[in-house]
């Protein structure tokens, strides 16, 4: 078991290091989440502000389509450069490298987040520090889910004669039940309480993280063979 | 045709033509909705079947992953394409349904738009099974791909909890909220969907799987 | 207004149903047809 954690470390160190030498990735990501940012601006931009609640909700859906958009390299970039079957045949087994590469893509995310989070708050204008604890927590959480279910989308585009251009197709169904669940929470966070108390969603999206963790991570070793 | 069959066909149009007569004669008008409590008869077996028949695809999804026989995996789309068409049936009266309780069809109420995204989700596996050509690949990836889109149902079911919304809660801890009668016909309705949706699971695996072997036999002989 | 919503579901229930078990039918015609003409080139090769 801790063999497994510790391939699953190496693995994710290696694509971290990568990255750091690189850069490419997690610089495109904040750029295309700009992009993002500045086309919905031209539509919920009224008389120079953003509502609260429909910003605090754009910034989780901005996340989801940054996701869509940099969690695709996490096994496309193995299959290119013809890694992947290394992978598939190393003596580790195959929950290990999804959780590498779940972890790497959470650490690509956030890096992402840390610069992205801050500027969206100023820009479409609403406090995140009303329960800063809270918000970190579902940034923690919501980023984890989001990098759980991209890294297995990932996987699953492997087969594909059109890889890229399906990733969305595999990314929107698993990834919606988190991000539904990460804007409700963050709209509380930033307007106050609803009818429905806000620990008992927090509750609900930690349920999401862990079964959508525990289902890929079973069903992955389908996942690596060929 | 075998006896079985017969039998099973003709259980499903009696209770059919029962459906039918209940939901439009012996129900009473409800007390608040009036006469279109008659649509919610309609509306929620569908919804239901279709719930089953998505937990049908991650059944056939497990069931491919463990036994590698295809034919799980046909049942599987065979599921997936059913569940889409009763999602289809559920959408679409509940946008009557809508119409005539509220004034407008859609409301982005959490009930109907999970409702929507499942409907987009399945639609979503769909296309990605037809852009995988190996048909062991497809069936492999297909089932992992039906069992992680699975808690989207989950989440569709629990959506009236969690979300303010203009949906009808029937099922509360004190038991159902309604009338005997009602209830009688809500349970024909879910037997006689289930029973219907049955007939056609069956039916399209059989016309899904002879065309397989069709194209199968083309194959050899190219 | 009510009536036409009212009549509009039934349709669409069992205008759903049957339109698809036609769709299957046609599609069963279809397929048998080719059936055949592929067995008999099928017996045409042997």
């Amino acid at each position: 078991m801790t063999s497994g954690f510790g391939a699953a470390l190496a693995i994710a160190k290696k694509d971290i290091v990568t990255q750091f030498r690189k850069k490419f990735e997690a610089f495109s990501m904040f750029l295309f989440a700009l992009i993002a940012v500045l086309a919905f601006s031209f539509a919920v931009v009224t008389g120079g502000v953003v509502p609260e609640e429909v910003g605090s909700a754009l910034l989780w859906v901005i996340i989801f389509f940054t996701g869509m958009f940099g969690f695709a390299p996490i096994f496309l970039s193995e299959s290119e450069t013809g890694t992947l079957r290394g992978l598939a045949t190393a003596p580790i087994p195959a929950w290990s490298v999804y959780l590498g590469k779940v972890i790497y893509g959470f650490f690509l995310m956030g890096l992402v987040e840390i610069f992205l989070v801050p500027i969206i708050s100023v820009l479409f204008g609403f406090s995140i520090l009303n329960d800063l604890p809270l918000a970190i927590a579902t940034l923690l959480v919501g980023t984890l889910d989001l990098a759980a279910v991209g890294s297995m989308a990932s996987a699953l585009t492997m087969p594909s004669e059109s890889k890229a251009t399906v990733f969305p197709l595999v990314y929107f169904p698993t990834a919606t039940s988190g991000l539904m669940l990460l804007i409700e929470i963050t709209k509380i966070i930033v307007l106050g309480p609803g009818l429905i108390p806000v620990l008992l969603i927090f509750e609900i999206l930690l349920a999401h993280l862990i079964a959508m963790l525990t289902l890929s991570a079973s069903v992955f070793h389908f996942a690596l063979s060929p | 045709m075998s006896r079985t069959r017969l039998i099973f066909l003709a259980i499903t149009a009696v209770i059919s033509l029962l459906y039918v007569y209940m939901t439009w004669i012996f129900s009473p008008p409800d007390a608040i909705l009036g006469e279109n409590v008659r649509i919610f008869f309609q509306h929620v077996a569908p919804a239901l079947v279709s719930y089953g028949l998505f937990g049908g695809t991650l059944l056939c999804g497990v069931m491919y992953l463990w036994k590698g026989d295809l034919k799980y995996d046909i049942l599987g789309a065979v599921s997936i394409k059913l569940g889409l068409l009763f999602t289809t049936i559920t959408l679409l009266s509940g946008m009557m349904w809508a119409d005539a309780a509220w004034g407008t069809p859609w409301n982005w109420d959490p009930r109907e738009t999970t409702t929507l995204i499942l409907w987009v989700a399945y639609a979503c596996i769909l296309a990605y099974r037809a852009s995988v050509s190996d048909r062991e690949s497809r069936a492999q990836f297909g089932s992992i791909f039906g069992i992680v889109a699975f808690p989207m149902v989950i989440l569709s079911y629990l959506s009236i909890r969690i979300w303010e919304t203009l949906h009808p809660i029937v099922i509360e801890p004190s038991g159902l909220q309604m009338e005997v009668e009602h209830m009688m016909t809500l349970l024909v309705a879910m037997i006689a969907v289930t029973f219907i949706a049955l007939i056609m699971v069956e039916l399209t695996y059989k016309v899904d799987s002879a065309q397989e072997k069709l194209m199968r036999i083309k194959m050899e002989r190219s | 207004m009510q009536q036409v919503e009212l009549f509009v579901v039934a349709v669409i229930l069992w205008g759903g149903i049957f339109a698809f078990l036609a769709y299957l039918l046609l599609r069963m015609i279809g397929i048998e047809k080719q059936l055949k003409i592929v067995e008999s080139q099928v017996e045409g090769d042997q």
